[in-house]
């Protein structure tokens, strides 16, 4: 692949942080405004190129642990935008926009700063498992090194001021992606679903808001950015993730004494389907997948590393797919290709 | 239209209530609103505090601005019509201009319109510190009244955090 996109994918795949089995990542999020520039809906086109331009030379001195990569997105193609999308390291609407608009990346891809997105910047840190101390520590340091040279929109009233009220205040979105197959096959995912809203909390799909539900992973976040701190806001959501995963390995177990022959099925079909399949959509692959990574967490598969499961999940998407061959792809040759290149991975461990 | 309460003043502010099948409408001027209670001073003040004065909470279906709206802010040229159907501010100042409307739809939306959080160090003037910590303490008050002594405790923490900021930099 290029420089853009690294080889690697970044560490929050890595399935190393806490909690891994269940808790894929964590990522927070702080949105902020330059003081004198309008919000990007009301932003003419040569202000917002000037913003842009300003706010690329402050992140590039500011002085963050590592050092970081600016690129603009209309210097970039499309199919590299939809890879940082993948990745989780863009939003779709960063990605879609027009006009002049930007994103910072740190070395691992820990970090992401989105310029002119639907706020001036949106500051995001990216782990591994559950770690919301972690990443809330090094945000809150990337966002105090960048507010030493940028006069942000902040009122004493309401907070950091941001374009959309849903997210005024303290301009903060926490989300924790769970990886729960056995509370979606044994149909109580619904009642995990109602707790979480009950308790103010959202519940969204693999790519975030309104993305569908895909390969059994969940992000949980917060809804309210005002009236409580961020530390509140962080341990408001972390004091409830340990219940669902403790639900989640009490499934687990319960599938498995229930029908241990089953359940084990389950996972050698799936593995056996993405060694040797030749053709394989997208839908299927993250199917796949999910019982693999739960059958390597569960002790029934030690054969491959849980870093490469994951990697799959990204690997395998459409634009990764197209990327490396530089070129388009129609369905069913995206299919072939992903066939492939999960076929030819997973030998170098038979 | 003109203010109910004060009948001088044209009403921007419409309250719409259903009792016993009745719809009932109340319609009052930026002013008599802030009298009311929607005071842009009066930072203890909630929606539902000042609407249980006027009507039942529960009953009140909308808090919407009059056909006519707010004029647009000066600053970026958004009408509140416009922020309605797109739902994104134009502007920072947006929020100052279009309080008296914001304010309802952000306490619907968080529970709260105070901020409590994170202050930029750079841009805070000693004044503005001491503004943010007088709203919190008004709050603090409030939840004590409230019984809600764990949230009392909260903002108490706060208050000393930020003090002890203020006392490092001054």
């Amino acid at each position: 692949m290029n420089s853009i996109v690294s080889d690697g994918v970044g560490e929050w795949l890595s399935g190393t942080g806490p909690e891994s089995d269940i808790v894929m990542s964590t990522r927070i999020r702080l949105a902020r405004n330059v003081a004198s520039y309008p919000f990007l809906s009301r932003i003419a086109a040569p202000r917002r190129s000037e913003l842009e331009r300003l706010l690329k030379g402050r992140l590039e001195k500011a002085d963050f642990a590592g050092s970081i990569n600016y690129h603009n997105l209309t210097e970039i193609s499309a199919l590299e935008r939809q890879c940082l999308v993948e990745r989780h390291l863009i939003s779709r609407e960063h990605e879609e926009a027009e006009g002049d608009r930007g994103v910072a990346l740190g070395a691992d891809e820990s970090l992401s700063i989105m310029v002119n997105e639907e706020d001036h910047l949106r500051l995001q840190v990216l782990r591994s498992g559950f770690q919301v101390d972690a990443a809330w520590e090094q945000l809150r340091n990337v966002d105090d090194r960048l507010e030493s040279s940028i006069d942000y929109a902040f009122s004493t009233r309401f907070g950091y001021l941001t374009a959309c009220p849903t997210n005024v205040g303290t301009g903060l979105r926490v989300s924790v992606m769970l990886h729960l197959p056995a509370l979606v096959l044994s149909k109580t995912i619904k009642r995990v679903f109602r707790h979480i809203t009950d308790i103010n909390l959202a519940v969204r799909g693999f790519y975030g808001e309104g993305t569908q539900p895909s390969g059994d992973f969940f992000q949980i976040s917060n809804q309210v950015t005002l009236g409580k701190s961020e530390e509140e806001i962080i341990r408001h959501i972390a004091s409830h993730v340990p219940q669902i995963i403790k639900h989640e390995r009490i499934k687990r177990e319960q599938l498995i004494e229930k029908n241990r022959l089953k359940f084990e099925d389950r996972v050698w079909r799936a593995y056996g389907m993405l060694e040797r399949a030749r053709s394989i959509t997208s839908e299927e692959t993250m199917d796949y997948l999910s019982a693999v990574r739960m059958g390597v967490h569960l002790g029934l598969i030690d054969t491959i590393p849980i870093g490469l499961v994951n990697e799959f999940f990204i690997l395998t998407q459409p634009a990764h797919l197209q990327l490396q061959e530089d070129r388009e792809l129609d369905a069913e040759e995206r299919n072939q290709k992903r066939a492939n290149l999960i076929r030819e991975r997973l030998a170098k461990y038979r | 239209m003109i203010c109910q309460r004060c009948k001088e003043n044209t009403a921007t502010v419409h309250l719409t209530k259903i009792e016993q099948k009745k719809k009932l409408e109340f319609h009052l001027c930026e002013n008599c609103a802030e009298a009311q209670g929607v005071s842009t001073a009066n930072e203890g003040f909630t929606i539902k505090n000042f609407l249980s004065e006027v009507a039942d909470p529960e009953e009140v279906k909308t808090v919407i601005p009059s056909e006519e709206g707010p004029p647009p802010c000066p600053a970026c040229g958004l009408s509140f019509q416009t922020f309605r159907t797109t739902g994104r501010l134009g502007c920072s100042d947006d929020y100052e201009h279009f309080k008296v409307h914001l304010v309802p739809l952000i306490e619907k939306i968080h529970n709260a319109s105070q901020h409590v959080g994170k202050v930029p160090k750079r841009l805070t003037t000693r004044l503005e510190r001491l503004k943010i910590i007088e709203n919190l303490k008004r709050e603090q008050e409030k939840t004590i009244k409230d019984e809600n002594y764990e949230r009392a405790g909260e903002l108490r923490d706060r208050i000393r955090l930020l003090e002890e900021e203020m006392g490092s930099t001054s």
